[in-house]
């Protein structure tokens, strides 16, 4: 149990056990790690140090237990890789030899150092010893903690109904489970719908997703919310509260389909399901298949919905069945779900934004989606390949390739994955429909890399499509809208120009344009390419860093049907592992309250984005904590001005300790970064995992979030001599705490005016957002850090601490995590806390 | 035969940056777009000379393909991905002036740049006006300013 009583005052005398891994030649490479063993023997409160090929292993854990029985260790230090991916092994090893996990700690010494100073072994050794001695010192101040454990939800909800998400929903249905497939058009389906064949098998699209759909649409265990869209999420793991707006559809479930409604209907406007190319009415279907197979009222073309008065009531007059609607009404409908599968798909890049092809002058300059339809048997042009200037059959046709992929130019550096195979595929297409026509590709590189990719390249050569290795510079108009297309062949190196009678701009995939909807209701991660980030790109692909959500299809990426489906299936199975558990246990991580020290000033209430404190004005009582709530960001902790909010796992005094730790020796040298663990932590992983080398001056302090910074952390470690400090979270908006780092900012920013006003440089502290995708930037930032910290000198430290010695008092906490190091301490200077509550 | 030599290959990322070297695709933009490869595609091809910079082919200095680039911008305005070449040919150029590999009339140009400040000789009429500005006709070479602006060049 949690030492309630006195949380932060010595206990039992520590005996720490520190292990620093080689981590093969990934740490060893650049770090002494003998050395760091040495070292850490030298420690306060060290029992046993020793290095190790590899902690992770079945030896090294096994080495770990045996040394915590034979030693009587209380406290665990392994000095390897990021906490983000092997804390859950350690814990799980100390916990088995006895020990509670919460006594474990970690020392990045991999992402956080021999990778990211690969090339200065001395350096890095020194900051290792450090790193190591942070995490001792840290260590002293941990204590037992309990996990409580909160049910899971039986229940699911899959966003976006495409393939991806009917897929899931369908995985999930038939394992047992309810779901709720909510799709924001009047049918699900997706892209996939669009498309007339898919690659490499050339199956026709709609043929093997009908009955999916049809399936999604009638299982017991499936509730449909078509035109439909999420509007808000509270709650976490496992109990999730979702907001969903049911936009009416003024057409009631005793809709037959028929289309009489349709036929009778006088109002027309451009059909989206097939890209504008043809006409649909005020009341619909967007396609044959559609499921629910329900036509639909446009309430901004019908002449009564968009009039507000009954001036046309031809579809009620059509319709038989009376199924009919005007009075029908949005819905908002709560939803309680256990877990969510994010598959809201992704957004063809438009190709009007690009010149240089003429998409948009020239009428037979069309999008691989536009051909799609055309190319469609249930298409505007009912199958018949035909150009738009004059519905005639093109005898010779181009394909251009990467448009809107792989180039800085139009901001999308990605290979879009799915064009290469598409235009293979669509070129056989052409040929199957128009033996005669000439088809030609202009490419950059052709990527055949799927099962099955190969051959069908092949087999479109053989079909005497012909492949020209250069992108054109420009297209003219010539006589009868044909087009003049002029490249280099660059195995040429000779100027070719090409005559087509239609030419095909092979498409990029973007994320969705309402992409920034999802991403903030669920505080998602967003890669450098704007797709939702997973949790480990290989060992958990298809999670988010958001407990309980996630992700399937081009939400996630650009990729094929083959591969959304399978990530769907992958999505389903890792929601349906949690909920078959029921439950699941958080990190005990939320604060206590020491009621004595309390003022009751309900600042802690107020700053708090889940609402957790429970507070009234009127009371003037201590606030009490709503547990399940409570989500373990630190703000209030951070804001306290009484310091009577303890956090658990975090506490003031193991902050202090690390921050005592790093400034003991060459402090005005040292750059102070606090890193949040959702975001910027994260990012500095990702620089390490991408060896982006940066200065070896900064140590880094994991928080929860960056709310959990006290002014007093800054302070403290300015009065100790530290050269620059850094506070880093995630980008405003992306908090995994919802607003928590918008009380960052503020606090900084009064940190700022304070430190001013002491006469102490701002510049030494900076703030930084960096997203778990930013790992170049976050090395970028580091640098600068390390430019300011060049210009401080020896004197401005010194002025630093006499000011703060004058004008800002050394927190209890700071005293108390010390006295660790400094017994003397302990007895004249440290007032002990009064009892929790 | 090209030979790719790993010691110019460094110089040139140092002068370069390494990003200007490994951005192209070799997409072929640059040179369909290319008045001069248009004219002379036997003799100048912005994308073969952006491939030589990136293999380090040393040859290159000596190419008389390097003076042929209008500096006209159309490669730079059309790179999907944003690649200068008109940067690198400039830098080219540079190296290949540092180590006399220039072609002759080039040298021959510098040379009355530096020693006359005039690249071509006056014509009557200019140093008639000149002289009725009032300004100097024996040209600046040999003039303090102007020696500073070529040793700025050379950094």
């Amino acid at each position: 149990m949690p030492n309630l009583k006195n949380p932060g005052t010595p206990k039992e005398e520590p005996r720490i056990g520190v292990y620093v891994c080689h981590c093969g030649l990934n740490i060893a490479g650049s770090v002494d790690c003998e050395s760091v063993a040495e070292f850490a023997k030298t420690l306060p409160g060290v029992v046993i140090a020793r290095d190790y090929r590899y902690m992770c292993s079945d030896p090294g854990q096994e080495l770990l237990k045996q040394d915590i029985k034979e030693y009587r260790l209380n406290r665990v230090v392994v000095a390897s890789c990021s906490p983000r991916l092997h804390e859950p092994t350690f814990r799980r090893a100390v916990m088995e030899a006895g020990l509670n996990p919460y006594l474990f700690e970690m020392a990045n010494i991999r992402e956080h150092c021999s990778w990211v100073h690969l090339y200065d072994r001395e350096a890095a050794t020194e900051k290792a010893k450090d790193l190591v001695k942070m995490s001792v010192y840290r260590a002293y101040h941990l204590e037992p903690q309990i996990e409580i454990k909160v049910p899971i939800q039986q229940t699911a909800m899959v966003i976006g109904g495409g393939v991806a998400g009917i897929q899931a929903a369908l995985d999930l249905a038939d394992t047992g489970y309810h779901v709720y497939l909510v799709e924001k058009e009047p049918s699900i389906g997706g892209r996939m719908a669009q498309i007339d064949k898919t690659f490499p098998t050339m199956d026709c699209s709609i043929c093997i997703l009908a009955p999916k759909m049809a399936e999604a649409g009638r299982h017991p265990n499936i509730t449909l919310l078509t035109n439909a869209e999420v509007e808000n999420i509270s709650g976490y793991i496992g109990n999730f509260n979702v907001q969903v707006r049911k936009k009416p559809r003024y057409v009631t479930a005793d809709c037959t389909a028929c289309g009489d409604c349709s036929k009778a209907c006088p109002q027309t406007a451009p059909n989206e399901f097939d890209v504008g190319l043809a006409t649909r009415k005020a009341i619909y279907i967007p396609f044959p298949q559609a499921v629910p197979a329900q036509y639909i009222i446009d309430p901004e073309l019908c002449l009564t919905l968009s009039k507000g008065a009954i001036v046309c009531e031809e579809c009620i007059k059509a319709c038989e069945k009376k199924a009919i609607d005007f009075t029908d009404q949005e819905e908002i409908l709560n939803i309680e779900v256990g877990t969510i599968i994010v598959a809201t798909g992704m957004d063809v890049y438009d190709p009007l934004k690009n010149h240089d092809y003429g998409y948009g002058l020239f009428p037979n300059v069309i999008t691989s989606l536009e051909f799609e339809r055309l190319i469609n048997a249930a298409g505007p042009s009912k199958g018949h390949l035909i150009r738009p200037s004059d519905r005639k059959i093109p005898k010779t046709v181009a394909f251009i390739q990467c448009v809107g992929s792989r180039s800085v130019r139009d901001g999308n550096e990605y290979c879009s994955n799915i064009c290469c195979m598409n235009t293979v595929k669509d070129a056989l297409l052409i040929r199957e429909h128009w033996p005669d026509t000439q088809i030609f590709v202009f490419y950059q590189d052709i990527r055949a890399f799927g099962k099955g990719f190969e051959a069908l390249y092949r087999r479109s050569k053989e079909e005497g499509v012909v492949y020209i290795r250069g992108l054109p510079s420009r297209i003219e108009e010539i006589g009868d809208h044909n087009l003049r297309i002029y490249a280099e062949d660059t195995l040429l190196g000779k100027e070719v120009v090409l005559d087509a009678e239609l030419v095909i701009l092979s498409v990029g995939l973007i994320p969705r344009k309402d992409r920034d909807a999802i991403q903030k209701i669920l505080a998602l991660s967003l890669t450098e390419d704007g797709f939702f980030l997973e949790a480990h790109p290989k060992l958990r692909p298809v999670d988010t860093a958001v407990g309980g959500v996630f992700l399937a299809g081009c939400a996630e990426g650009p990729k094929d049907i083959k591969d959304s489906v399978t990530q769907a299936s992958a999505a389903a199975a890792r929601a349906g592992i949690l909920m078959a558990k029921g439950e699941v246990a958080v990190e005990a991580l939320t604060p206590q309250i020491v009621e004595d020290l309390c003022k009751a000033c309900g600042l802690c209430a107020k700053v708090c984005p889940y609402n957790a404190w429970m507070w009234s004005k009127e009371d003037r009582k201590p606030p009490v904590l709503i547990e399940a709530s409570c989500q373990g960001c630190g703000t209030c902790g951070a804001e306290c001005p009484s310091d009577a909010i303890v956090m658990r796992h975090f506490p003031d005094e193991a902050i202090y300790a690390e921050i005592d730790a790093l400034t003991e020796e060459n402090p005005e040298r040292k750059v102070l970064a606090f890193c949040c663990n959702w975001c910027s932590y994260a990012g500095a992983d990702l620089a390490g995992v991408s060896r982006i080398q940066y200065p070896p001056e900064v140590r880094i302090i994991r928080t929860m979030c960056s709310g959990r910074v006290d002014m007093d952390f800054v302070l403290y470690a300015l009065s100790r001599g530290i050269g620059a400090v850094l506070v880093s979270g995630c980008h405003i908006g992306d908090c995994h705490y919802i607003t928590a780092n918008h009380q960052t900012k503020k606090r900084m920013e009064r940190l700022w005016v304070r430190l001013e006003r002491m006469g102490i440089r701002k510049e030494r502290v900076q703030l930084g957002w960096f997203s778990a995708a930013e790992g170049a930037q976050f090395a970028a930032k580091i640098r600068e850090m390390v430019e300011i910290l060049k210009t401080v000198t020896p004197e401005e430290i010194e002025k630093t601490k006499e000011i703060l010695a004058k004008q800002w008092k050394v927190p209890q906490a700071a005293l108390r995590a010390t006295a660790f190091v400094r017994p003397e301490r302990r007895m004249d200077e440290v007032a002990t806390r009064p009892s929790a509550s | 035969m090209l030979k790719i030599n790993p010691e110019f290959r460094k110089t040139l990322s140092q002068a370069l940056g390494e990003e200007v070297l490994f951005l192209c695709y070799q997409c072929g933009k640059c040179s369909a777009h290319c008045p001069v490869f248009h004219r002379v595609p036997d003799r100048f091809n912005p994308r073969k000379i952006l491939e030589m910079a990136y293999l380090g082919v040393e040859q290159l200095l000596e190419d008389p393909a390097l003076w042929l680039c209008t500096t006209c911008y159309e490669c730079v305005e059309n790179c999907p991905q944003t690649v200068n070449f008109v940067d690198i040919i400039v830098t080219l150029r540079n190296l290949a002036m540092d180590r006399g590999l220039a072609p002759k009339s080039v040298l021959d140009e510098y040379q009355a740049v530096t020693n006359k400040g005039f690249v071509y000789p006056l014509t009557g009429r200019i140093r008639k006006v000149k002289e009725e500005l009032g300004l100097s006709i024996t040209g600046d070479g040999d003039s303090p300013s102007f020696q500073q602006v070529l040793e700025v060049r050379h950094g």
